[in-house]
């Protein structure tokens, strides 16, 4: 059977609306879509007046893609992200992920938090169990010890799983934080600046870390990261996301990042192709600043 | 051995007694220029040891300084533990919730600067008994550094705690006892210590009001009837010793319940 290119454009109310139905819904559902934004705009209530974060931002992501949020500060990345994760709403437009509306937080987003949210009277362990208990009601206990336990194993902190958050550095705090989002198996892997407050070194080990488990995965997860660091956006991201000053921020510009996986910290570094990317990110962020001033 | 003999320790040991032989040195003082009104540390010191003999003896006729000050300390104990009980989570809710916050707070406000003394009577008009009327007047002043605290508690959790709730799906009950609860514990600890010195001090005074077996009485008694100065010098050691007992469990509480954020 030959399937015609040419679609008819919709005329009436009632064809135009099943029509945005089956683009914004069914066909996502579909494809390999896993994120999708249309028009998201964000404006909070101050004292002041309304704040508009962001405004008419649109942006697709597909099934297993890491996608760097890159931005100067208050430019509205996190809360962006936020509307993602459903710890904020859209004051218009829609976001969807895994083909349903996103409304709040569910088991389908993890989410790592810039610092670290871990529960300090709770050890490690339960930290993450706590979670995987919460998120997953439908499992059994036998099932949440296991999810805890092979996902503590997997950030090699086992050997500390009775330990306070308060005994651990930051560089450990913050892999209980990802072994807690990646616990509850979320298609969907939200990280807001997760390695800013980390000493270089350990953070490097981090980029290499978070590769392994997504690697580990299949590269099924999808994974959204904000982040100020140039290095860190182009080592992770398929694409990396510019965007513009806020308020009202808008993105800027996405840049393709072609590099092959899986990459290495120290021949990337003199590789060609990301040499010009990084001159590219560093100019559209600070040729922004020069203008503003 | 070296630990314990550290200079620190010794350092504490020393400043300890150093403030003990100040005090006594004064008291020694006082004691000269009263003419033995009031008398001495030595004095005292005979008057303590004769106190102490027998202390649990329950007659009709002589009651032992240890029956009084468990006396004292039952009463004390079931105020401060009733107290506690609606205090704490009145305290939680009002941290929680703007509504009640506005709600409850003038209410507390008014009546909290309320002398804890003039409770009693109302306690004798509801109860019409004595005992009863005193653990009312402790219930009621224990309420109010209790509540206060545990609002403070409450109110004050912060956001990244309560976005672990969120993003995750925390049922109301966790939140409640994985987050709300713990995160408040040491202010409601401190709150509890705050509430037991006034509940002490106050059964002290509020026995003077309503008679009975406890220590307050004991002083009452001593000081207005029998005019053994010693005596009344003893009861307040006692009771010095006993609330400094008091503070000190709480203290360990606390220490034992914070943690490093």
């Amino acid at each position: 059977m030959i399937m015609s290119n040419t679609v008819p454009v919709p005329s009436t109310p009632a064809a135009k609306m099943a029509n945005d139905v089956a683009d914004k819904i069914l066909t996502p559902i579909l494809s390999d879509t896993s994120i999708q934004i249309d028009n998201v705009s964000v404006s909070f209530k101050t004292p002041k007046g309304v704040y508009t974060a962001v405004k008419d931002i649109s942006l697709t992501v597909k099934k297993g893609e890491i996608i760097a949020l890159i931005g100067h500060s208050g430019c509205g990345k996190s809360t962006l992200m936020s509307t993602i994760s459903g710890m904020v709403k859209p004051t218009q437009g829609i976001v969807m992920a895994n083909g349903s509306l996103v409304t709040s937080p569910g088991p389908d987003r993890g989410i790592v938090f810039q610092n670290y949210s871990l529960l300090p009277w709770m050890s490690v362990y339960k930290n993450i169990y706590v979670a995987v208990d919460a998120a997953l009601p439908g499992k059994t206990a036998a099932e949440k010890k296991e999810l805890t336990e092979n996902n503590l194993k997997m950030v090699n902190l086992w050997s500390h799983k009775d330990k306070l958050p308060g005994q651990l550095s930051g560089g450990m705090k913050q892999r209980v934080a990802i072994a807690r989002a990646f616990a509850i198996n979320p298609s969907i892997l939200l990280l807001d600046e997760p390695f800013g407050a980390l000493d270089a070194l350990t953070k490097t080990n981090m980029h290499v870390e978070l590769l392994k488990l997504w690697n580990l995965d299949n590269r099924e997860k999808t994974i959204v990261m904000v982040t100020h660091d140039v290095e860190e956006a182009i080592f992770l991201s398929d694409r990396v996301v510019v965007m513009n000053n806020g308020p009202a921020a808008t993105i800027r510009e996405i840049v393709d990042i072609p590099l092959p996986r899986p990459r290495n910290k120290k021949q990337i570094v003199h590789d060609e192709t990301y040499m010009a990317i990084h001159d590219k990110l560093l100019s559209l962020l600070i040729d922004k600043f020069s203008i503003n001033d | 051995m070296k630990s314990f003999f550290s200079t620190k320790t010794l350092m504490l040991v020393l400043y300890f007694i150093a403030g003990l032989a100040l005090v006594g040195g004064i008291w020694e003082l006082v004691s000269w220029m009263t003419k033995k009104e009031i008398p001495s540390p030595h004095m005292t010191w005979i008057v303590f040891k004769e106190v102490m003999q027998n202390p649990f003896q329950n007659d009709p006729d002589y009651k032992g300084i240890g029956t009084k000050l468990f006396s004292s300390l039952g009463r004390v104990g079931i105020g401060f533990g009733l107290g506690s009980l609606v205090a704490i989570p009145l305290g939680l809710v009002m941290g929680s919730n703007k509504v009640m916050m506005h709600i409850i707070n003038p209410i507390v406000q008014i009546l909290r600067p309320v002398s804890p003394l003039a409770w009693f009577p109302l306690g004798l008009a509801i109860f019409r008994d004595s005992p009863q009327a005193s653990i009312f007047m402790i219930f009621i002043c224990a309420l109010w550094p209790t509540l206060i605290n545990s609002a403070f508690g409450a109110s004050h959790i912060p956001q990244d705690h309560k976005n672990v709730g969120k993003a995750f799906g925390f049922s109301n009950w966790t939140y409640i006892t994985k987050i709300l609860v713990p995160f408040s514990l040491p202010h409601i600890i401190t709150g509890l210590r705050l509430s037991i010195g006034v509940a002490w001090m106050v059964i002290v005074a509020g026995e003077m009001l309503s008679g009975g077996i406890g220590l307050g009485y004991f002083v009452w008694e001593e000081g207005f009837n029998g005019g053994n100065v010693a005596k009344i010098l003893v009861a307040i050691i006692i009771i010095g010793l006993v609330g400094l007992l008091l503070d000190k469990c709480f203290t360990y509480l606390q220490k034992r319940f914070t943690y490093a954020m």
